[in-house]
């Protein structure tokens, strides 16, 4: 005679819940703005070190932004502009011990950004400006 | 007598045994009842990588660095360096997830830094370098 330890999977349906009252619709959206002090001080940071690293941005500079708005959040959640185009297991330490806070250590070491942020001038999508404004910032990420 | 299947018990076996209820139960529960293993290997990882801590290395891929102070570029191919640390451990438990973990110190006798040969430090994957045996 065997003992076994069966296991049952019990799939429970709830009824949908009836809305209060037709056509009151609330939209809650989960997103959290970075606030305008980060996004000016990473700005400022990709301009100087574009220029310091001989660096330019891209030549659409919408990608430019989205990745300066990433910049920024994390600075604000974590204390350390982390890289926005990775994911990590433990933020915390992450920006704790530094290979990813921008700029990360292959940007320093290998000019190599892959959120391309940072573009050598021989890279294809490299435009010439190494300067972007907080209103092109808004514009381009006003949708998002 | 009678045996008792406990933690112990081989898979083979309980999946054997759990096939042939399934005929006998319904077939929304039979889905349930398949059992899966999940092995997760990381004891090799650590272990092979306290033993590169150390060792001497030679670059084997072209690869150049532009972060040595007063150096706008340095040639790293065919350079010699040591393994001086491996940064995707962290504080005991914790993972750092660098796609560079090997951090490689060069002492460069062809460039002269502000006390002798220039020393710097580089970071690289593990199939950038080869290990140079000790002779």
């Amino acid at each position: 005679m065997t003992s076994q330890a069966s296991t049952f999977a019990v799939s429970v349906s709830s009824a949908p819940s009836p809305l209060r009252r037709r056509g009151n619709f609330s939209v809650v959206r989960a997103q959290v703005e970075p606030s305008d002090k980060s996004i000016e001080i990473m700005r400022k940071f990709s301009e100087q070190y574009a220029r310091k690293s001989g660096t330019y941005f891209c030549s659409d500079k919408g990608v430019t932004a989205v990745v300066i708005k990433g910049l920024a959040d994390h600075k604000d959640s974590l204390g350390a502009p982390l890289c926005p185009c990775r994911h990590y297991d433990d933020k915390a330490a992450e920006a704790a011990q530094g290979f990813w806070n921008c700029p990360c250590v292959p940007m320093r070491e290998r000019k190599e950004c892959h959120c391309m942020l940072f573009l050598t001038p021989d890279n294809d999508f490299a435009g010439n400006e190494q300067t972007i404004t907080l209103d092109e910032i808004k514009e381009s990420t006003e949708n998002m | 007598m009678s045996s008792i299947s406990t933690l112990a018990t081989p898979l083979a076996f309980m999946k054997k045994t759990t096939t042939t209820r399934r005929n006998n139960s319904s077939s929304s529960s039979s889905r349930s009842r398949r059992m899966m293993t999940i092995r997760c290997d990381v004891e090799g990882e650590e272990g092979e990588s306290q033993t590169k801590i150390g060792a001497r290395v030679r670059v084997k891929v072209p690869l150049k660095v532009y972060h040595v102070p007063k150096v706008p570029e340095i040639d790293l191919t065919g350079r010699e360096g040591h393994i001086k640390q491996n940064v995707s451990f962290w504080k005991d438990n914790k993972r750092i997830s660098a796609n560079l973990p090997y951090k490689v110190e060069f002492i460069a006798n062809d460039i002269q830094g502000p006390r002798g040969p220039l020393k710097f430090v580089a970071h690289l994957r593990d199939d950038e370098f080869e290990e140079l045996l000790s002779e």
